[in-house]
């Protein structure tokens, strides 16, 4: 565990703001972030908690997934087209998910 | 200018020799590139009238991109693409470092001298403390596996919340799910 995050007291409240690409999948979070500092703050009526980056601009979970893709994916997709490969596994397979 | 031409013909007359080498040592003859991947390799311009069974690699049909086909990649992963300048990671097609030098010149000629210079911007992430921002992204690149991986990071500390995959990332109820179960699990009191 990081140092900060282990002494970090504010680890029990949720975020000041969420960030993500711009999305309709990522509405669900920014009405939710929104709702509940609305419900404990009033005034911040009418102002959205959640931050719409650009494209590219979201910087910190890119690199986490250029780490996966450099780390853990080589190894592992190789594993999955072995799989696709010898017929074990269907992607277009609902019940094999 | 004219050294660094020299060093790609030179890589590009290793890269030749390296294939001939790995080529003389194999029982089965190449296989033909990826029809899926490429065009045919005889019929491109830049392949010189050389057939399938004398390129285990070829031009990709639009850009300058090499393309690697599936079967030889595993082959060639290690020992050839460092002689490319290529990024191993993405998938099979691989792009010349001059050609990447051929593009930033043309596009974006300001970065190139600013790098050149060693005066390129460098920006810099801020965040006021833990718990500021969430940063949250999914990921599609295993779409094709029916995989759909989502996150979220806690940038000030690097914490990752969750990494969650399942044959969906774009549905809000789901992501929310995600959200709200992080939440619960911190125990929140901003939720409570």
């Amino acid at each position: 565990m990081h140092p900060f995050w282990a002494d970090a007291p504010a680890l029990s409240d949720i975020p000041m703001v969420t960030q993500s690409d711009p999305g309709t999948e990522n509405f669900g979070i920014a009405n939710a972030q929104t709702l509940l500092w609305q419900m404990h703050d009033p005034t911040l009526e009418g102002f959205v908690q959640h931050r719409w980056m650009r494209t590219k601009k979201n910087i910190k979970p890119e690199i986490a997934w250029s780490q996966l893709r450099q780390r853990f994916c080589p190894g592992f997709e190789a594993l999955l087209e072995t799989g696709v490969d010898e017929g074990w596994y269907d992607p277009d397979n609902t019940l094999q998910l | 200018m004219s050294l660094l031409a020299c060093t790609f013909a030179t890589s590009k007359a290793l890269i030749s020799q390296k294939f001939n080498e790995v080529r003389g040592n194999l029982e089965e003859p190449w296989l033909a590139p990826d029809p899926a991947a490429s065009t045919h390799p005889g019929e491109h311009p830049r392949h010189h009238g050389r057939d399938a069974q004398d390129v285990p690699w070829c031009w990709h049909p639009r850009d300058d991109r090499v393309v690697v086909s599936r079967a030889q990649y595993g082959r060639f992963k290690v020992s050839n693409l460092k002689y490319l300048g290529t990024q191993p990671h993405t998938d099979h097609q691989l792009t010349c470092r001059s050609v990447m030098r051929e593009y930033f010149v043309t596009y974006e000629p300001h970065l190139m001298r600013e790098w050149k210079a060693n005066r390129l911007q460098r920006r810099r992430f801020w965040a006021a403390g833990v718990n500021d921002i969430w940063a949250i992204d999914q990921h599609d690149k295993w779409l094709r596996f029916g995989l759909a991986l989502h996150t979220c990071i806690e940038p000030f500390s690097g914490r990752i919340l969750w990494m969650k995959v399942w044959h969906s990332n774009h549905n809000p109820q789901l992501i929310l799910s995600y959200y709200i179960e992080v939440v619960e699990a911190l125990q929140c009191k901003c939720a409570i």
